[in-house]
């Protein structure tokens, strides 16, 4: 403590006519502080990322299951993720009009996979999807899931058969 | 007994004439001192603080939490002593104990308030006591911003808190 900060006492006798300072002990006063808290809170939001595979090749005459690739995703906690699947053409590869097939459009519905779980035939929306729920174990961590379809029909005229596959993941 | 003593005062003369004659009888006296006594005791208080709750962006970078300011009755040193209960770490509860060390700075003399003061952190619990100085006069605020450091931006979700108390005594 310092000399200022000492208890100051001063001590006034008073007597007749007569004024004399005199050193007399008084009770020591309590010390008064002070006490703050600021609580400090920051929030960081669930995310997640989802990385397709490139083109996939697959035989338009074979009813085999068909892999189409690894979809990896990896998101910023730990838990459960929504990924979603959905394409262009509802679930079916697609051979447009052309000379080859006589000008008429040849399709396929194909059903899908995605790491062991059923999906079905895709709807061409997302609104529609098929989703499925990925346990994430650890965060900011890649894992993926392999993908792939299996055609309910084989395609018996030739033709270049097309369909692109979206793929989505929210936490 | 005041009246008594301020009366006596008040008829020095004849007091006196009688003193002289009559010691052994303890007549009154001429002076009669009354001791009044008086302390003010020192005293700290914040006069000045962030909000009690202060929102940071979780990306890295610096946050002025607000000025934290004190004034004191006296001059000289106050005690200063700062609790972290978790050191200087945000806590996410909610995502197995996640923590995230920050820095802290106080930008008040001796730190220059006007430029970046250094930094400190703690990974641990902490109560660390300091003397602070007070005000060059009493009852004088003296006051800094208060801030922190992110080092690094989050990146595991979650809602991390952490809390720095601050208390002043004399």
């Amino acid at each position: 403590m310092t000399e200022a900060a000492r208890p100051r006492r001063a001590v006034i006798a008073i007597g007749a006519g007569l004024l004399v300072a005199s050193a007399v002990a008084a009770p020591a006063p309590a010390l008064a502080g002070d006490h703050k808290d600021i609580l400090i809170t920051t929030t960081l939001a669930r995310t997640c990322g989802v990385t397709a595979p490139g083109d996939q090749t697959i035989d338009p005459s074979s009813l085999a299951v068909q892999p189409v690739g690894s979809v990896s995703y990896r998101c910023n906690f730990v838990g459960g993720a929504t990924l979603r699947l959905w394409s262009q053409n509802g679930g079916q590869i697609i051979s447009p009009a052309s000379p080859s097939n006589g000008g008429a459009p040849q399709s396929r519905i194909y059903s899908t996979v995605f790491d062991g779980a059923a999906l079905g035939q895709l709807t061409n929306a997302a609104d529609t999807s098929a989703q499925t729920v990925r346990a994430i174990a650890a965060a900011n961590t890649d894992q993926s899931g392999a993908a792939s379809i299996q055609l309910s029909s084989a395609a018996v005229i030739a033709g270049a058969y097309l369909d692109t596959i979206f793929v989505d993941i929210t936490p | 007994m005041r009246y008594n003593r301020l009366f006596a005062a008040a008829s020095v003369g004849a007091c006196l004439v009688a003193s002289s004659a009559a010691v052994a009888a303890s007549p009154p006296q001429a002076s009669a001192p009354v001791q009044v006594s008086a302390s003010l005791a020192p005293t700290c208080d914040f006069t000045t603080a962030p909000p009690g709750t202060v929102s940071i962006a979780p990306t890295a970078g610096v946050t002025n939490l607000g000025d934290l300011g004190y004034t004191c009755n006296f001059t000289g040193n106050a005690h200063l002593t700062l609790n972290l209960v978790n050191g200087t770490q945000l806590y996410n509860p909610s995502n197995g104990g996640d923590t995230v060390l920050y820095q802290l700075a106080w930008g008040i003399p001796p730190n220059d308030p006007n430029a970046a003061p250094p930094f400190q952190s703690w990974n641990s619990p902490q109560s660390i006591g300091f003397d602070w100085q007070t005000a060059p006069a009493p009852n004088v605020e003296i006051k800094g911003p208060l801030r922190i450091n992110l080092p690094n931006a989050l990146t595991v979700a979650g809602t991390y808190t952490s809390v720095i108390s601050y208390d002043i005594a004399p």
